[in-house]
């Protein structure tokens, strides 16, 4: 919840009270090896910083092939649970997404290239959008030939109602990006109840003859076209849509149909004989055919994997990495070594500190810089785990520029007689730290090194294990006791906007919301305010990078922690297996069967 | 004996009565909000409100349980997902579907697991202690009885971990613990069980080895053995008609509880052997703070200790006729 | 599973049916003078098992006892992390460099993968916290045990109608389950949000869940005990001649039920020993920071793959202490029950 949907990790530590995070984090994976070598991660290249905004060319189908890959066959996919959304407009966790690639279609989406290089591209429309001079009013025009799976024509009225249902009272899951734009309003829902009065939205406007739909906006939006690339906003038919029960089986306008649907079981998606790739310039679809198993843990998947034997040579994770359990035996077996792709995840892994409460600068300086990074990144499994991270932005933003203003990648172990030194200059030693963080056995680890690193630097530490389960009602609490609080995001996509404007706005404190740093600096308004309208997304880059640094080190926030690594296998007879670098998962729609 | 199963089957449902309102009770008013999980990103108090409305626990917690109630015995519908016929043990909003759905599809796997543990736990551990018994004194009595006790005193988040370890890390010898559904796959159902099967055995083993044989040792010196022996009973038919009869009652009143704890979701031996039971869905329930699924398996796990305990009664009374039912 | 909630000679149901259970108070028979605990004293000493596996106890309790002194001697802390400070110890990804886990002169045991503690110290501190928490619950349950089963047994009626619902309740109750569940919800309701969980306020509501779902069994097994004595001629006779309920209580039922005490008392020790492990190995409790057997096993059972070592240390010690006092108990029982004598 408090993470985005490109960031699955993150996001169950809500909904999964921190289980996967566990899973994921727990426990090291060296050891007996004599500690020779810290295995090579492979490609480290980011991809997300170099998304490309799209021609008109490169939003016309088919999709470039996938050298190699021929037709045909079935691609298992295991995972431990089952998506827990499908209707798209509840979609917001990336694990969700990357299922919905399957079957739903918004305006826009993104291209990823054999490199793992994503482009912003017309899905369902056939281009990135037009927008007027101001950014207010985006205007799309959907292609020819799109169609639903019973075959009836996808119009833009389909579009319409999948923006629209959003109000609907059943749907809370949602991103509401769109919402607020459309209505300038934190409370969109008010005036609007849904589509299922037969009332629509003023500010979108159809042309069903023309195949144009356009969005009037209340506030200037340049990057409303990678908003609208959120399975949130994508199309709904009216004539099949089932409201509520729509999230079991919704109807797809995408390569494939979900034959059979056993929830937390399996799944089995056949192909959309009404699905026309040369409209999809994203989606290649090989196998005939997937069939998903929903309930093995990533520890049990992990091991078939290695084992590699029968149906399993033709499986793929979903979603779910290689467990730290595992990860020195597939990383040292050049064998199932080459059976792994990796990447990093989008997001930022920080610890939020409380400036209501926390309200000395110079405090807040002395914990970034005692704050024990490479402890804490031991915990989660060494260098294989990920990087350390010293901006607000990770280096798959548009524009982010790496600093270091607290000595984090120099000495990530913390530097306890610099952040002494800061604190007894400020007359604070022996400051009292509330640090909060959801109960795990990996976060109660964490709790003991950053006690420690603590108290060395001169705080007094106050270490609140919180039931994971209402960690984040409790942290995002405006009143509440802490100082310093677990954390992380990841951005909805690859712009700054949607890491600094739900973490550092004014508006976005609040009971529920995101910014539980409780940053209320009016010149951090004004930025996010002047950056948002700005048109060149290079430039919009630039200004965004300088409010990182300026935010660091002006009001220092927060102490940034990791970019998490993941590694993931899969079978012998698979080909193309990539990772998709949007929705941090296996990229299905390109892997096919091998000979 | 029919009124002693009425008059217990009715205790037996006020019991579970009690213990559902007193579970009810105690998480629906707990500070910790389903409602949270279904709200999404940004969660503003109005849209938290909203969900609230949507799940259904916005109502005061006497309705709520009612409600409950009632669906257990008449079901009750539901707007997203219909209806959910009886019993309905409530409608999960983590997984979507209805508890009792989710728990009867978790169920084989406790079951196999703890019903084939059973198997090999009884008929080894009696058949041991009959032994002993027997051959009172003699080494094999010596053998089996400190076996017992150091098995005893083993645990199965202790030994479950050394076994994967040594038997299937190292060794190679049995699969990873896993589940297959018999009906898909006998032998990898097999298979995948027998190293937590093994585990269970030896630790439950030891107590029915030590009380059959304490048991045994006890009714061959009772005054109605001996009597019988006197009378000229063979040895073979003293043992099986009367001291066996005396010995069964504890065992079986062990092996109930014991099954019933198993069957109520082995929540360790899952966790230890990572399997997917009824006691890993209540630890998944625990860390989603899926309520409904939560209540439904407590449920299900107190139903299996209670009904076994009259079984347990029952079959106590049939096969030992000092036994009258009160 | 974790919790006590049957016992091994307890027959569930089956109450006033039974004419007697195995460890029943078969009062110690044979009247050569000798007063019963002497004999019984006597026999136990002629128990080499048993004597043996006292001594073997007795060490356990030295060694929990003296942790602190031992620690000093030894020279570490439990709670330093070695690992961390120190280069050398730990790899790239937090497990010892060393084999068997870092072992090493200046590490007996081995080193924590990860934290980097010490883990001889660990253990001993391990060993002393759960000693102290099952030692504590083992005598509230005791204490509860016998008041309540006394009690009920010994008033009847109404009295004992309830209690006896409420013994099914608690034996019928998922305890486990309820306490993975629950243990949020207590800490959340019982700890002020600015401050840390202190550690005597989990080690107390511990002992406090453990003792509510625990005493259950020993009541029930009392009071059938009770329920039998109440019909014996001797006690038929105080109360003829008038004696209150006190003195019958204390001088005419308590000294028959000595024995099925301490036996009681010696199985639940370990019983809890293991049960508060179990709830630490599922994650209710103690955590990470603080020396616990159970938190021990729950780390060891999460690196077993890699560091064998760390889950054998805990797991070698506590299955030696579960045996030697599970041995101790039955001689205990032999000694002074010596009906079932092998």
């Amino acid at each position: 919840m408090s993470l985005s949907r490109r960031n699955f990790v993150i996001a169950t530590s809500v909904a999964a009270g921190g289980s996967l995070v566990l899973s994921a984090c727990s426990s090291g994976d060296a050891g007996g090896g004599g500690g020779k070598g810290t295995p090579q991660a492979g490609a480290t290249e980011y991809t997300g910083a170099s998304v490309k905004i799209g021609t008109k060319e490169d939003s016309t189908g088919p999709a470039p092939e996938v050298p190699g890959a021929k037709k045909g066959g079935t691609i298992y996919g295991v995972s431990e649970d089952d998506f827990s959304h499908l209707d798209p407009q509840r979609i917001y966790f990336a694990f969700n997404s990357s299922g919905a690639l399957m079957f739903a279609r918004g305006l826009t989406g993104y291209k990823i290239d054999m490199k793992g290089a994503a482009t912003l591209v017309g899905d369902l429309a056939t281009d990135v959008g037009t927008a007027s001079a101001d950014n207010k009013t985006w205007t799309f025009t959907l292609k020819d030939g799109l169609k639903w799976q019973d075959g009836s024509e996808l119009t833009v009225e389909d579009v319409r109602h999948g923006i629209e249902r959003s109000w609907a009272p059943f749907i809370t899951e949602g991103a509401a990006y769109v919402q607020q734009a459309l209505t300038g309003k934190g409370d969109w829902r008010k005036g609007y109840e849904g589509p299922y009065g037969g009332k629509h939205l003023d500010s979108i406007v159809t042309d069903k003859a023309k195949k144009t739909i356009t969005f009037k906006l209340a506030e200037p939006r340049p990057d409303f076209n990678f908003t609208l690339a959120m399975s949130s906003y994508a199309a709904t038919s009216m004539k099949l849509d089932t409201k509520e029960k729509y999230d079991k089986q919704p109807a797809s306008c995408g390569p494939y149909i979900i034959k059979h649907r056993s929830i937390d079981k399996s799944m089995t998606l056949t192909r959309n004989k009404h699905w026309d790739p040369a409209t999809d310039p994203i989606r290649n679809a090989y196998p005939d055919s997937f069939e998903f198993e929903f309930g093995p843990t990533s520890l049990e998947s992990a091991d078939r994997f290695i084992a590699d034997q029968g149906k399993d040579q033709q499986m793929v994770s979903i979603y779910k990495s290689v467990p730290a359990e595992r990860m020195q035996k597939v990383l040292t077996d050049p064998e199932l070594k080459k059976r792994t792709f990796n990447g990093l995840l989008t997001g930022t892994y920080y610890y939020a500190i409380n400036c209501k409460r926390t309200t000395d600068l110079e405090v807040r300086k002395a914990l970034n810089t005692a704050w024990p990074l490479e402890q804490i990144r031991k915990i989660y499994g060494g260098p294989s785990a990920g990087d350390y991270a010293s901006t607000i932005l990770s280096p798959d933003i548009l524009g982010r520029k790496e600093f270091d203003l607290y000595g984090k990648l120099k000495t990530p172990q913390g530097d306890a007689e610099a952040a002494k030194a800061i604190l007894k200059k400020a007359g604070k030693l022996g400051q009292k730290v509330v640090y909060a963080y959801p109960q795990s056995p990996t976060y109660d680890k964490t709790a003991v090194v950053i006690e420690s690193a603590l108290k060395k630097a001169g705080f007094t530490p106050v270490i609140k294990a919180v039931d994971s389960t209402s960690y984040y009602d409790q942290i995002q609490q405006v009143d509440n006791s802490f100082d310093v609080m677990w954390f992380g995001w990841s951005p909805d996509w690859p712009t700054a906007y949607t890491m600094i404007q739900p973490l550092f706005d004014s508006v976005s404190v609040g009971n529920g919301q995101n910014n539980v740093s409780q940053t209320k600096v009016d010149w951090i308004d004004a930025a996010i305010k002047e950056n948002v309208v700005i048109s060149d997304q290079k430039k919009a880059g630039e200004a965004w990078a300088a409010l990182d640094k300026r935010i660091m080190d002006e009001v220092a926030p927060i102490i940034p922690e990791t970019f998490q690594r993941r590694f993931y296998l899969y079978g012998s007879k698979v080909g193309g297996a990539m990772m998709d670098p949007m929705f941090s998962a296996t990229l299905l729609y390109k892997t096919y069967v091998k000979a | 004996m029919l009124r002693f199963l009425l008059r217990r089957v009715v205790g037996a449902a006020v019991i579970l009565l009690i213990i559902s309102a007193l579970v009810f009770v105690l998480f629906y008013t707990a500070p910790r909000d389903p409602a949270r999980v279904a709200c999404g990103k940004v969660c503003t108090p109005e849209t938290l409100a909203l969900v609230r409305q949507n799940l259904g626990i916005a109502d005061p917690i006497p309705v709520q349980y009612w409600h409950w109630l009632q669906g257990v015995f008449f079901g009750r519908d539901y707007a997203s997902y219909g209806h959910c016929p009886a019993p309905c043990l409530g409608y999960s909003f983590i997984n979507r579907e209805p508890v009792f759905g989710t728990i009867v599809d978790r169920f084989p796997t406790t079951l196999s697991l703890s019903v084939g543990s059973a198997f090999v736990f009884v008929i080894f551990g009696v058949g041991t202690g009959m032994l002993a018994a027997v051959k009172q004194g003699k080494l094999l009595d010596k053998v089996a009885s400190s076996a017992s006790l150091v098995a005893s005193s083993l645990q199965i988040y202790i030994v479950g971990v050394v076994a994967m370890y040594f038997l299937t890390d190292q060794l190679h010898l049995l699969d990873r613990p896993s589940y297959t559904p018999l009906t898909d796959n006998p032998g990898a159902w097999f298979s995948g069980l027998l190293l937590p099967w093994l585990v269970l055995s030896v630790i439950f083993t030891a107590n029915y080895t030590r009380m059959a044989r304490s048991q045994l040792v006890e009714s061959l010196s009772e005054d109605y053995v001996r009597t019988a022996r006197a009378k000229g009973l063979s040895r073979r038919t003293v043992f099986f008609r009367f001291a066996w009869r005396g010995a069964m009652g504890p065992i079986i009143t062990i092996f109930g509880l014991d099954l019933g704890v198993l069957l109520g979701g082995a929540i360790i031996t899952e966790k230890t052997f990572s399997l997917q039971g009824i006691g890993a869905l209540s630890v998944k329930a625990v860390s989603t703070n899926d309520l409904p699924t939560l209540l439904g398996v407590m449920m299900v796990a107190a139903t299996a200790i209670v009904v076994l305990n009259i079984v347990v009664d029952a079959v106590y009374a049939l096969i030992d006729p000092r036994v009258r039912l009160a | 599973m974790t919790i006590p909630t049957s016992n091994a000679t307890t027959p569930v149901e089956v109450e006033d049916a039974k004419p007697q259970s195995t460890t029943g108070p078969s009062a110690v028979k044979g009247g050569d003078g000798r007063s019963p605990g002497k004999m019984a004293w006597l026999r136990f000493k002629r128990d080499r098992t048993g004597v043996i596996s006292a001594y073997v106890v007795i060490f356990f309790f030295v060694i929990a006892i003296c942790a602190p002194l031992i620690a000093k001697l030894y020279g570490k802390d439990p709670h330093t992390m070695y690992g961390q400070d120190q280069e050398g110890l730990l790899n790239d990804f937090g497990f010892p460099i060393k084999p068997n886990g870092g072992i090493s002169s200046d590490f007996w045991f081995g080193i924590e993968p990860q934290l980097g503690r010490d883990l001889f110290t660990f253990l001993l501190y391990g060993i002393r916290n759960s000693l102290f928490i099952a030692g504590v619950t083992t005598l509230l349950v005791t204490f509860l045990g016998i008041a309540i089963g006394v009690t009920a047994g010994y008033l009847g009626g109404k009295t004992d109608y309830f209690i006896g619902r409420v013994i099914d309740i608690l034996l019928a109750f998922p305890s486990t389950l309820f306490f993975i569940a629950f243990w949020p919800v207590l800490m959340s309701i019982l700890v002020s949000p600015e401050e840390s969980t202190p550690i005597w306020l989990t080690v107390t509501s511990l002992i406090l869940v453990m003792t509510a779902f625990g005493w259950a069994s020993i009541a029930r097994l009392l009071r059938g005990e009770v329920l039998a004595l109440r019909e014996r001629e001797f006690v038929e006779a105080a109360k003829v001649t008038g004696a209150s309920p006190v003195r019958i209580i204390f001088k005419e039922l308590l000294p028959n039920l000595w024995t099925p005490i301490l036996i009681q008392a010696t199985l639940a020790l370990p019983m809890f020993v293991t049960a508060e492990a179990g709830l630490a190995f599922l994650g209710v409790g103690l955590t990470a920071k603080t020396p616990d057997w159970g938190v021990m096993l729950q780390r060891g059972a999460d690196v077993y793959q890699d560091d064998i070592t760390f889950m054998l240390f805990p797991g070698v010690t506590m299955v030696v202490f579960v045996l030697a006092f599970n041995l101790l108990g039955d001689s205990v029982r032999d000694a002074l029950d010596p009906k079932t004598k092998r």
